[in-house]
C-alpha cells in the first residue's frame, strides 16, 4: 500500500507539472498554486462554516498573490445550507468561494447545473494527483463543479487507560465480531463505560462504515436503492448484534457525543481523523489516554477504509471574481493543501500532500503519538464511490430503519424493505435486484 | 377646502365613501397579497411542475400522485393530527384554568406569575431547544438525574417513540400556554364584574359563576384560541427540529419539518410546494369548520 501510494505520488507530481505547463492556454487564468502571480488583483469572499481553516492558511496563499484580498462569510453549520440553497433557487449571489461537502455536491449539481463555474479547464490537469474518489464526487454529469479539500477517512479512536483496564489491546481488534466480544470485556471491567455512541435515532455513522467496507452505498452506481441489499442487512444486523449485547451507549446529537467523551462514559470512538481537533479542544483533561488504530473490518483482511463527510470548493457562476477565486482555490486544494494540514490536521485529498514530513511527526498528546499512521494505511476506499442526487433522502430512510430496529424492536430486512421502498416512493429511482 | 369638497358632484362624493375603507385597508391588503396570497399561489405553480435537470417543465399532479404513495409524508400528517388532538385542548384548559385563577384579585403574587407564564413563549426558540436537548439528555441530563435520584428509572425523551412525541407536546404547551393565557386574560376582563356580583348575591357557587358566566361570555375567545392555536400547531416545525429532529424513525416528523426537510436539505421545490399546498387546504378546511361550529353554538 505504501509503495503504490508513493508511486502514485511521484508521479502525480510529475504529472501536475507538466499538466502546469500545458495549461497555458489562453482561456485560463494566470494562477500558479507553486508560483503565484503578484499581477492578479481581486477581492474574493469564501462563504464556509469552518472559516479557520482558510484563514489559518491565508498569509502563506498572500505571499504567492499578495493583491488578492480574502474576506470570509461564515456561519454555523446548521444555516450553512439553507442559505446555499436560498442563493441558489434566487440566483443572488452568495460568495466567490463557497464550501460543499462532497456528499452533498450531487444535489446542488443535479438541481441548479448552471449555477457552478464549470472547474474543467482549469482543474482537469490535477485530475490525477487527486484522491480518485474524491475527485469522482465532484464531478456531475461531466462538469467538475468543485474542487475536492479533504477527505475524511476514519479511524478507531480508544482511550487506552479503559481497554488496559479490561486487558484489550486494541491491535488486537481486526473484526468487528472481535470488536463486539472486546465491547463486552470493556463493559465488564469499567463500571459505567460503554465502548462506543451510537445516536440511535439520529445518525447512521456507523451503517455507512460498514456499508462503504463492502464497496457499497445506500443509492448505488446505476443511480438505483440499495438500502436493502444483502451488504446493508449485513450491516444493520451487526448494529443490531452490537445494540443488544449492551455495548453502545445511546447519545444524541454532536452535544451527546462530545459530553459522553468528556464524561468517560465511552472507550471507542469511530470517527474521522479531525477527531484530532475535538480531543484536544474539548477534552484536553484527557491528554495522553486516546490512541488510534484502523477501524475494524467485517473479515478478517477485508475492506477498512471509509469516509465520514470531508468537503469541496465551489465557484458560483455569478461570481464576478472568477480568476481570483480560482487562484484561491486551486492554491488551497492543491499544493496548500500541505500547509492546511499542518496548521489544521485535515486530510488532504491531494495526494502529494500526503508527502508532507507533518504526517510523521509525534503528537504526545495522544497515548499513539504518531497519530496519523493509521488513516495512511486506510485513507482511500481506492474506488468511485457515488453519493447520488437523494443522498439526503437515503439517509433519512436509513436512520429511520435503524431506529425502528434498535428501538422500535422491528425486524432487520422488513425495517431496510421499508426503507427502500419508501425511498422509491420519495425519489422515484428503482431498488436494485428487483 | 370645505367649500371645494361641497362643490363636488354628489355621485363623485359617495364614491369617494365608498373607496375610503378600502384607502384604509390598503396597506393590509397589499401586505396580505405580497407575502401570503402571492406564495400560495406561486407555491400552487411550482406544485405542477418539476426540475429535470436544472429545467423546469409542466408536470401535472405527479407530485401529488408521489405525495399519495409517500408513506414518510403519511406518517408527517398522522403525528401533526396527534400533536394537534392530544396537544391543543390540554394547552387550552390549562389556559384557561391559570388566567382565571390568576385574574382573581386575591390570588398572591398574580403580576410576577403571569410574567413567569409567558416567559417561555418570548424566549428565543435556539435556546429553548439546547435548553430542553441538555436538560433532557438521557445519559446526562438533569431530568434523568434527578429521576434517577429518587429511585425511579430514566426516561427515553428522546429516542422512544411515544416518550418523544410526549416531549414534544410537553415543550409546545410549556411555550405556548402562557400566550394563550394572556388573550384570556384579556377575554376575562372584559366580562362586567356586576355579573358575577349579581350571581353571588343570588346563592351562586364560584363554580356555577364560572358555568354559567365566565365560559358563555369567553366563547368568542375561546373559538379564537382555537382555530390560532389549531393552525399553529399544524405548522409546528422548530420544535420538533431543535428537539427531536423528528426522530425516533420519523415518530416526531411534522408536516412543516418534512417540508423544511424538503425544500433545504433534498432542495426539491417542486415536491416541497405540493406538501405546502396540501397543508394549506387542511388548515383552511379545519378553520372554516371551527368557525362553523362556534357560529352555530352562539344561534
Amino acid at each position: 500500500m505504501r509503495k503504490r501510494l508513493a508511486t502514485l505520488v511521484t508521479f502525480g507530481i510529475a504529472a501536475g507539472i507538466t499538466g502546469l505547463v500545458s495549461a497555458q492556454s489562453p482561456a485560463a487564468p494566470a494562477t500558479n498554486p507553486l508560483k503565484g502571480n503578484p499581477d492578479l488583483k481581486g477581492e474574493i469572499t469564501v462563504f464556509s462554516w469552518a472559516e479557520a481553516s482558510y484563514s489559518s492558511v491565508l498569509p502563506d496563499f498572500n505571499k504567492l498573490y499578495p493583491n488578492i484580498k480574502v474576506k470570509f462569510a461564515t456561519v454555523g453549520y446548521a444555516d450553512a445550507y439553507p442559505k446555499i440553497t436560498a442563493s441558489l433557487a434566487g440566483n443572488v449571489p452568495l460568495a466567490d468561494v463557497v464550501m460543499i461537502e462532497s456528499e452533498r455536491v450531487e444535489i446542488y449539481g443535479t438541481r441548479f447545473p448552471n449555477a457552478f463555474t464549470d472547474l474543467s479547464n482549469w482543474g482537469s490537469k490535477f485530475e490525477r494527483n487527486f484522491d480518485r474518489t474524491k475527485w469522482t464526487q465532484s464531478v456531475v454529469k461531466g462538469k467538475l463543479i468543485t474542487m475536492p479539500t479533504d477527505a475524511a477517512p476514519v479511524g478507531m479512536w480508544y482511550r487506552s487507560d479503559l481497554f488496559d483496564k479490561a486487558g484489550i489491546n486494541p491491535q488486537s481488534i481486526k473484526t468487528w465480531n472481535d470488536y463486539l466480544e472486546a465491547g463486552k470485556k470493556i463493559v465488564a471491567a469499567n463500571p459505567g463505560v460503554k465502548m462506543s455512541g451510537i445516536d440511535a435515532t439520529g445518525s447512521e455513522t456507523l451503517m455507512r462504515i460498514l456499508i462503504q467496507q463492502q464497496g457499497s452505498f445506500y443509492i448505488d452506481g446505476d443511480g438505483k436503492i440499495a438500502v436493502n441489499s444483502p451488504k446493508m442487512v449485513r450491516a444493520l444486523s451487526f448494529v443490531k448484534s452490537a445494540w443488544d449485547a449492551g455495548i453502545l451507549l445511546n447519545v444524541q446529537g454532536t452535544d451527546g457525543l462530545i459530553g459522553s467523551i468528556k464524561a468517560s462514559r465511552v472507550a471507542a470512538v469511530n470517527l474521522p481523523v479531525w477527531m484530532i481537533g475535538v480531543f484536544k479542544g474539548y477534552a484536553p483533561e484527557q491528554k495522553g489516554k486516546w490512541g488510534v488504530v484502523q477501524v475494524p473490518a467485517l473479515t478478517v483482511g477485508g475492506g477498512q477504509s471509509a469516509y465520514i463527510g470531508g468537503s469541496t470548493l465551489a465557484i458560483p457562476a455569478n461570481s464576478p471574481n472568477k480568476d481570483a477565486a480560482w487562484a484561491f482555490v486551486e492554491w488551497y486544494t492543491t499544493y496548500g493543501s500541505k500547509n492546511v494540514l499542518e496548521k489544521r490536521g485535515s486530510w488532504p485529498s491531494f495526494l502529494p500532500s500526503l508527502q508532507a514530513p507533518v504526517l510523521n511527526a509525534q503528537d504526545n498528546f495522544f497515548a499513539t503519538p504518531n497519530v496519523f499512521a493509521p488513516f495512511k494505511q486506510s485513507a482511500f476506499l481506492g474506488r468511485p464511490l457515488k453519493y447520488s442526487s437523494d443522498y439526503d433522502k437515503a439517509v433519512a430512510a436509513v436512520v429511520t430503519a435503524q431506529a425502528s430496529v434498535l428501538t422500535g424492536g422491528q425486524n432487520v430486512k422488513a425495517a431496510l424493505d421499508k426503507a427502500a421502498n419508501d425511498l422509491k416512493n420519495q425519489t422515484g429511482r428503482e431498488i436494485a435486484g428487483q | 377646502m370645505i367649500e371645494s369638497r361641497a362643490l363636488l358632484p354628489s355621485s363623485r362624493r359617495l364614491q369617494r365613501t365608498r373607496l375610503t375603507p378600502f384607502a384604509f385597508l390598503m396597506p393590509a391588503l397589499v401586505l396580505y397579497a405580497l407575502f401570503t396570497a402571492y406564495p400560495v399561489a406561486r407555491a400552487f405553480v411550482l406544485s405542477v411542475q418539476r426540475n429535470v435537470d436544472g429545467e423546469v417543465r409542466f408536470s401535472g399532479l405527479a407530485q401529488y400522485q408521489r405525495l399519495l404513495s409517500d408513506d414518510v409524508f403519511r406518517q408527517a400528517l398522522f403525528n401533526t393530527l396527534i400533536f394537534l388532538v392530544a396537544q391543543v385542548p390540554v394547552m387550552l384548559i390549562a389556559a384557561l384554568l391559570i388566567a382565571v385563577a390568576l385574574n382573581s384579585p386575591h390570588f398572591p403574587f398574580r403580576s410576577a406569575l403571569r410574567s413567569a407564564y409567558f416567559l417561555p413563549s418570548i424566549m428565543s426558540l435556539v435556546a429553548v431547544g439546547t435548553l430542553f436537548r441538555v436538560l433532557l439528555n438521557e445519559d446526562l441530563g438533569l431530568v434523568n438525574y434527578v429521576l434517577r435520584e429518587f429511585g425511579l428509572a430514566g426516561v427515553p425523551w428522546i429516542t422512544h417513540p411515544w416518550w418523544a412525541k410526549i416531549t414534544v407536546m410537553l415543550l409546545l404547551t410549556w411555550r405556548y400556554t402562557g400566550f394563550m393565557m394572556v388573550i384570556y386574560l384579556a377575554g376575562l376582563q372584559n366580562i362586567p364584574p356586576e355579573l358575577y356580583e349579581a350571581a353571588q348575591i343570588d346563592g351562586a357557587e364560584p363554580v356555577q359563576s364560572f358555568w354559567h358566566i365566565t365560559l358563555p361570555l369567553l366563547r368568542p375567545t375561546i373559538l379564537f384560541t382555537t382555530v390560532l392555536s389549531t393552525i399553529s400547531v399544524l405548522q409546528i416545525f422548530d420544535e420538533a427540529l431543535i428537539v427531536t429532529r423528528g426522530g425516533p424513525a420519523n415518530e416526531t416528523l411534522t408536516i412543516g419539518l418534512y417540508l423544511y426537510q424538503t425544500v433545504f436539505s433534498s432542495v426539491d421545490f417542486h415536491y416541497a410546494a405540493a406538501i405546502s399546498v396540501v397543508l394549506v387546504v387542511v388548515i383552511g378546511a379545519l378553520a372554516v369548520l371551527q368557525l362553523k361550529a362556534g357560529e352555530r353554538g352562539q344561534t
